[in-house]
C-alpha cells in the first residue's frame, strides 16, 4: 500500500497553488515537517509464544542468539501471521519470544462456532522438536508457552537414551536383534533382526543406526509440562477429528538414524516392541482410579504434519518385572508414541472468571498460574488471563467433568491472587467465578510507554503499532505482558526505583530497553522498522 | 487552477475585440469623447477570485464604487495520486462579494481599494477506493481512511490594486477594466482531519505545524478582467 502518496499529494497540490497564489510561495513548503502516521492496528488476535528450557525454566535465547525454528502447520494453518501481518513459511524465535498473529480477514476471524485451528511446530538443534495444538474461537490476545527438552540436560520425568553407531543393517535388513532401553527400564525399543527399516519415502536405512529413545513421567511437572503437542490436543480416531484433553500414562519419543542421516519411519516384515513402565500413581480416568493390571490404554502416534494423534491400537497394563506396571505395544513405524486416555467433547464456551481487586490504575494486568488436576494433581497446562476491570473471561474448548485447581503465580508481581489454589470442578459450568486480588509491596506506578516504528527509506512516515509489550524486573525472569494500542501500552504494577527490563517482539526482532520508573516515568521508544514491513506498508 | 488560467485567456480573448468593437460604434455615432455623465453600469468579470458580477455607481468622472461578487468552484482528480489510492481529490472554492472604490488620476489607470468577503477555501482529500494488501492482509478502504487538509483564509479581506480601462464609461454604452492588486488574507487557518488508520495524522500538533508552514501566504493576487455596460 503507498499511503505515503497521500502526503505526496497533498503536498504537490498545496505547492502547486501556492506558488500561484502566493507572493512568497517560492519560499514556502506547506508539508514541510509534515508526518504521516500510521496507526498499525488491523490486527486483532495476537498468539505470544514464549519458548522455555524445560530444565532451567528460562526462556531459551534470553542471553544467546538461539533462534527456535517454527513451522505453522493443521487445518487452518494458512490464517497464521507474523505479529506485523506478514506470512512466513518459517518463524524464527528471538530472546525466547515470537509474536504470532490471525490474519483478520474475514474467512480467518474466528468464532465459537468456526474457530480456527492450528498447531506450532518448534525444532531446535539438540532439542526433541516439540508443537502446541492451538483453537482460537474468538478476537484477541493469547499467550503460550512451549516448553522443550534440552536432550543433553533433560528436566525431571524426562529420561533419555542414546546410543550411537548400534546394530548392523544390509539392504536396509536388519542382521541381529537391536535393543535400546533407558538406565532404569522406564522404557526400551526392540527391533528383531530381518526386519526391514526404511524412511518416510521407502528408501532403506543401511549401516549402523543412531537411535534416541526418551521417555517422559505423566507424573513430574517439568515432564507433563514438556509433553510434545501438550494435553489439550486434536485426536484422530474412527475415522472422526476430535478435541479433548490426555491422562497419560507415558509418553516416548523415538528417533533412529542411520549413518548417512536418514531418518527411518516405517518397519517391514516384522514391527518393533516397545515397552514402557507405568507409574503406578496414574489416574485412570475411565475407572475413576489408580491403575492397576488389566486396565486398557490407548496408544496414539503423532502426526507431524497437522501436530494432531492418530489413535494407534489398545494395549494393556500388566504387572511389570522392574516397574508396577508396564505397557507393551507392537509398532510399525516410528513417531512420538503416547499411551494416553483421551477425554473428549469440551465445550466451546465454559466457566467465566472475574477478577476483583485494585488494578492500580491500570485497566487490565496479567495473572498466570498452573492448572492441575484434582484427580491426581498433576499438571495439566499454564494459564494466563488478560484481566480487565469488570470484563468477565470465558473460559474456551475446556474439558468437561474434569475438576481442576489453579495454582497462582504469586512472585511475580505486586497484584496478588487472595488464595494461593482456585478450585474448578466443572470448567465447563455457565457460572462467573470471582477471583480476589490485592496489591501488595506498595510503591508502585504506572509506566508509559510510546514506541514509534520509523522506516529508513522515509523519515517522514510514523507506524503506531498495536501488539504488546513485555517487562520484568531486571534480577528476575518471569515475563508479564502489558497491551499496546496504537503505540502506547501502560505498564501499572512497576515498583518505584526497582530496574526494570522492558521489551517486545516485532517481525522477527527483539526491542529491549532497562528502566528505572520513578513517579509517572515515560519512555518514549523509537525502533527502525525491517525493510520488510516498510516495503509492504510504503 | 490550470482551467482557471484558461478560462481567463479565453475570457481575454474574446472580450478585447468586443470592446475594440463598441468604442469604434461609439465614437463614429456620437462622436463624444470626454464629456462625462455620472451613472450606473453592471458587469461581468473573471478574476482569480472567480467569475462574476458587479454593479458600478460613477460619482463624477474621478470616483466609481463597485459592488461585485465571484464564485468559482473546481473538483480536481489527480492522476499522479491514483496509484496510492483510487479517488485523490482537490476542491478549490475562491469567491468573493467586494465593495471596490475606484480612483482615476488618469485618463484610463486607476487606483482601487475595498474590502472583501472571501470566501476562498483549499481542500485537499485523499480517499482510496480499492482495498490494498499489507502482506497477506486485505485492508479495506475504510479502514485505510481518508485524509483532508483544508487551508481558510479571513472572511473579511482588504484589497489594494491599480486599475487600467474603466468599470464604468463616463460617455459610453461599453467599457473594459483590468485589475491587477492584492488581497491581505491574514494568514490562513489549517485544518486538518483524517481517519481509518491515518487518524493519528490529524492530530493538533501537526495541524499548527501545517498552519505554520503557510502563515506567509497573506496576500493573494487579484487579477480582474471586466466588462461593464452603462444602464444609465
Amino acid at each position: 500500500m503507498k499511503i505515503k502518496g497521500l502526503l505526496s499529494a497533498a503536498l504537490t497540490i498545496i505547492l502547486t497553488l501556492s506558488m500561484v497564489t502566493g507572493f512568497d510561495s517560492c519560499k514556502i513548503d506547506p508539508m514541510n515537517g509534515a508526518k504521516l502516521i500510521i496507526n498499525y492496528d488491523l490486527i486483532k488476535t495476537f498468539i505470544n509464544v514464549q519458548f522455555v528450557d524445560a530444565t532451567t525454566g528460562e526462556l531459551i535465547g534470553q542471553t544467546d542468539n538461539t533462534e527456535v525454528k517454527v513451522i505453522i502447520t493443521g487445518a487452518n494453518a494458512d490464517a497464521v501471521l507474523d505479529n506485523t501481518g506478514i506470512k512466513k513459511d518459517e518463524y524464527y524465535s528471538t530472546n525466547g519470544f515470537i509474536g504470532l498473529a490471525l490474519n483478520p480477514n474475514n474467512e480467518f476471524v474466528p468464532t465459537i462456532s468456526n474457530p480456527i485451528k492450528f498447531t506450532i511446530v518448534a525444532s531446535l538443534d539438540g532439542y526433541i522438536s516439540t508443537s502446541k495444538g492451538v483453537t482460537i474461537g474468538k478476537e484477541g490476545t493469547y499467550h503460550e508457552k512451549i516448553v522443550m527438552v534440552n536432550i543433553s540436560n533433560p528436566p525431571n520425568g524426562v529420561v533419555v537414551k542414546e546410543e550411537k553407531g548400534i546394530g548392523n543393517l544390509q539392504g536396509g535388513t536388519v542382521q541381529e536383534e537391536i535393543t535400546v532401553k533407558t538406565q532404569n527400564d522406564e522404557a526400551s525399543i526392540t527391533i528383531p533382526a530381518g526386519t526391514i527399516i526404511k524412511d518416510g519415502n521407502g528408501n532403506t536405512l543401511s549401516g549402523s543406526l543412531d537411535i534416541s529413545l526418551i521417555y517422559f513421567s505423566n507424573i513430574e511437572d517439568e515432564s507433563l509440562a514438556a509433553f510434545p503437542g501438550g494435553l489439550m490436543t486434536t485426536v484422530n480416531q474412527d475415522g472422526q477429528s476430535l478435541d479433548g484433553a490426555f491422562f497419560s500414562a507415558g509418553f516416548l519419543a523415538i528417533e533412529i538414524n542411520d549413518a548417512n542421516g536418514i531418518k527411518a519411519e516405517i518397519f517391514e516384515v516384522n514391527t518393533a516392541e516397545l515397552k514402557m513402565m507405568v507409574d503406578d500413581r496414574t489416574y485412570n480416568p475411565e475407572t475413576q482410579a489408580q491403575v492397576t493390571d488389566g486396565n486398557v490404554v490407548p496408544l496414539f502416534s503423532y502426526n507431524t504434519d497437522n501436530g494432531e494423534w492418530n489413535f494407534d491400537q489398545e494395549v494393556t497394563i500388566e504387572g511389570g518385572s522392574r516397574s508396577t506396571y508396564e505397557v507393551t505395544a507392537q509398532i510399525s513405524h516410528l513417531s512420538y508414541w503416547n499411551f494416553d486416555w483421551f477425554w473428549g467433547f469440551p465445550c466451546p464456551d465454559g466457566i467465566q472468571f472475574l477478577f476483583v481487586g485494585d488494578y492500580s490504575a491500570c485497566g487490565c494486568t496479567e495473572f498466570t498460574g498452573i492448572m492441575r488436576r484434582q484427580a491426581d494433581n498433576t499438571f495439566f497446562s499454564y494459564i494466563y488471563f488478560w484481566a480487565c476491570e469488570g470484563v468477565p473471561i470465558q473460559t474456551l474448548w475446556a474439558p468437561p467433568d474434569m475438576p481442576v485447581y489453579i495454582e497462582w503465580d504469586q512472585g511475580c508481581s505486586s497484584l496478588i491472587v487472595d488464595e494461593d489454589f482456585t478450585y474448578i470442578d466443572n470448567l465447563c459450568a455457565p457460572d462467573v467465578m470471582e477471583i480476589y486480588f490485592s496489591v501488595e509491596g506498595g510503591n508502585t506506578t504506572v509506566v508509559s510507554v510510546d514506541i514509534m516504528g520509523r522506516c529508513a527509506a522515509n523519515a517522514n512516515v510514523e507506524v503506531r503499532p498495536t501488539y504488546g509489550a513485555w517487562y520484568r524486573p531486571a534480577d528476575s525472569w518471569c515475563w508479564k505482558w502489558a497491551f499496546m494500542y496504537a503505540g502506547h501500552a501502560e505498564i501499572c504494577d512497576v515498583v518505584i526505583g526497582q530496574e526494570y527490563v522492558i521489551g517486545t517482539y516485532f517481525n522477527g526482532q527483539w526491542y529491549q530497553e532497562n528502566v528505572i520508573p520513578v513517579q509517572d516515568t515515560y519512555i518514549y521508544w523509537e525502533i527502525e522498522l525491517p525493510d520488510e514491513l516498510c516495503n509492504e506498508l510504503l | 487552477m490550470k482551467n482557471l488560467s484558461i478560462l481567463f485567456f479565453l475570457f481575454l480573448f474574446f472580450s478585447i475585440p468586443a470592446q475594440v468593437f463598441s468604442q469604434e460604434t461609439d465614437s463614429s455615432q456620437d462622436g463624444k469623447t470626454d464629456d462625462f455623465s455620472p451613472g450606473w453600469a453592471i458587469g461581468i468579470k473573471a478574476s482569480t477570485l472567480g467569475f462574476g458580477g458587479e454593479i458600478v455607481k460613477s460619482f463624477n468622472k474621478n470616483l466609481n464604487l463597485r459592488l461585485g461578487g465571484s464564485y468559482f468552484n473546481q473538483k480536481y482528480s489527480l492522476s499522479f495520486a491514483d496509484a496510492i489510492a483510487d479517488d485523490s481529490w482537490t476542491y478549490t472554492t475562491v469567491g468573493s462579494v467586494s465593495l471596490i472604490m475606484d480612483w482615476h488620476f488618469s485618463r484610463i489607470v486607476h487606483l482601487s481599494a475595498g474590502v472583501l468577503y472571501n470566501m476562498t477555501v483549499m481542500k485537499v482529500e485523499g480517499l482510496p477506493t480499492e482495498s490494498q494488501h499489507i502482506g497477506d492482509i486485505e485492508v479495506t478502504p475504510e479502514t485505510i481512511g481518508s485524509l483532508t487538509y483544508q487551508l481558510t483564509p479571513n472572511e473579511i479581506c482588504p484589497y489594494f490594486g491599480i486599475g487600467f480601462g474603466r468599470s464604468i464609461s463616463k460617455n459610453k454604452v461599453v467599457s473594459f477594466n483590468f485589475d491587477l492588486g492584492a488581497v491581505y488574507q491574514g494568514s490562513p487557518k489549517v485544518s486538518l482531519d483524517a481517519t481509518g488508520m491515518i487518524s493519528p495524522t490529524a492530530n493538533e500538533e501537526q495541524r499548527k505545524l501545517l498552519e505554520d508552514n503557510v502563515k506567509d501566504l497573506r496576500f493573494f493576487p487579484f487579477l480582474n478582467f471586466q466588462l461593464s455596460f452603462k444602464i444609465l
